[in-house]
């Protein structure tokens, strides 16, 4: 059965901090001992920037790891801090929209500058094509999942009162 | 379901179920993406040119710079536990957040400047040539969103002080945390594109 906004608002009210009476899907957001620990990763993730930064090694492997902590940390940060992990996904839509925007013209513009290589593009490029077509299908066969499931308990308890 | 019940309860129903304010927010943010690349961008696109005078790379000074990276990645943490404890209900908690996070964007932005200070002494203006235009203009408006993200921060402070912010405006702290996460998102591409890796 589905419950009502009567009964949900209640348990949140009994259950959960006050904000989530007003917003029930505060719920969902992580606790203060979550955030703590995504703080120390962040701090050992810029540590390990900083060290590579005296490090002698090859230059593409330098910018590599670099970028690699950078979005390590970004990541973290969009999807924890933000909190885009746990809200709506129009949310995740708007920003991740300008985001791929912003690199997608900027790139173009660098390479037409002749200040980036262009196979470099093309990975970034084809990086960012893949990225959204992966998760449009995992969103999808989600959705599928769901509706299977909804209607595997729709019909459950109608064959067991005829069975 | 659970946006459904807070539209039809705070009696201003929206055609997506979600709070204007904050979807306005993200999309604020969006944007900010494409000013922010535009920055990024141009100064990529001047670094490597022949130029007259010192340029950025010549003056930094990398541990001190991380410090500062650190100083302002740590703002988010306390930034996101005074949302935690505003959502809790808790105002002395969210009081102390709030203003440690505003010491930290200060502490950021005191650095800024005396960073921005010792590159004019060594020779570096933003007139000495394009590269250190490119980088005093990033950086600099960079600093100009933390000192607003810092006055919003003294705002919400005064406001929690005079009992205006009680749990229902949770949401203010929620919209002033994900400006003040963007602008820490931002820092962590100019720490890695700007300084880390044009730097060595």
């Amino acid at each position: 059965m589905e419950p009502t906004s009567q009964s949900v608002r209640e348990t949140a009210v009994q259950t959960e901090p006050p904000a989530v009476a007003e917003e029930p899907e505060l719920a969902l957001h992580p606790r203060p001992r979550q955030y703590v620990l995504v703080a120390v990763v962040l701090a050992i993730a810029t540590a390990f920037e900083v060290g590579l930064y005296y490090l002698d090694m090859p230059h593409p492997l330098f910018v590599g790891m670099l970028l690699f902590f950078a979005t390590v940390k970004f990541s973290l940060v969009v999807l924890w801090f933000m909190h885009l992990r746990f809200d709506s996904a129009i949310f995740r839509r708007l920003f991740v929209a300008g985001l791929i925007l912003a690199i997608t013209v900027y790139m173009i513009v660098l390479v037409i500058f002749g200040a980036m290589k262009a196979p470099w593009l093309l990975g970034i490029a084809a990086f960012l094509v893949v990225l959204p077509l992966v998760w449009a299908v995992r969103t999808r066969r989600e959705r599928l999942r769901k509706r299977l499931r909804s209607r595997v308990e729709r019909v459950a308890p109608l064959s067991s009162e005829h069975g | 379901m659970a946006a459904d019940i807070r539209a039809v309860e705070h009696g201003a129903p929206t055609s997506t179920g979600l709070s204007n304010s904050k979807l306005g927010m993200w999309a604020f943010l969006g944007s900010e993406c494409l000013l922010f690349g535009a920055l990024i961008s141009t100064f990529l696109l001047y670094r490597g040119k022949d130029v007259t005078g010192l340029t950025p790379q010549k003056v930094y000074d990398i541990p001190y710079t991380s410090v500062s990276s650190f100083v302002l990645l740590m703002s988010s943490l306390t930034m996101v536990l005074a949302l935690a404890a505003i959502q809790r209900g808790d105002h002395g908690k969210l009081r102390v957040w709030l203003m440690a996070t505003a010491l930290l964007g200060m502490t950021f932005i005191a650095g800024q400047v005396y960073e921005f200070t010792v590159f004019v002494h060594e020779g570096m203006t933003i007139k000495t040539n394009v590269i250190a235009s490119s980088f005093f203009t990033l950086t600099g408006f960079h600093g100009a969103h933390v000192t607003g993200g810092i006055i919003m921060l003294l705002s919400l402070f005064g406001m929690s002080l005079d009992g205006r912010l009680p749990v229902e405006k949770a949401e203010a702290v929620e919209l002033v945390g994900l400006y003040w996460h963007f602008v820490d998102i931002v820092w962590i591409v100019i720490f890695t594109v700007v300084y880390l890796i044009p730097g060595r």
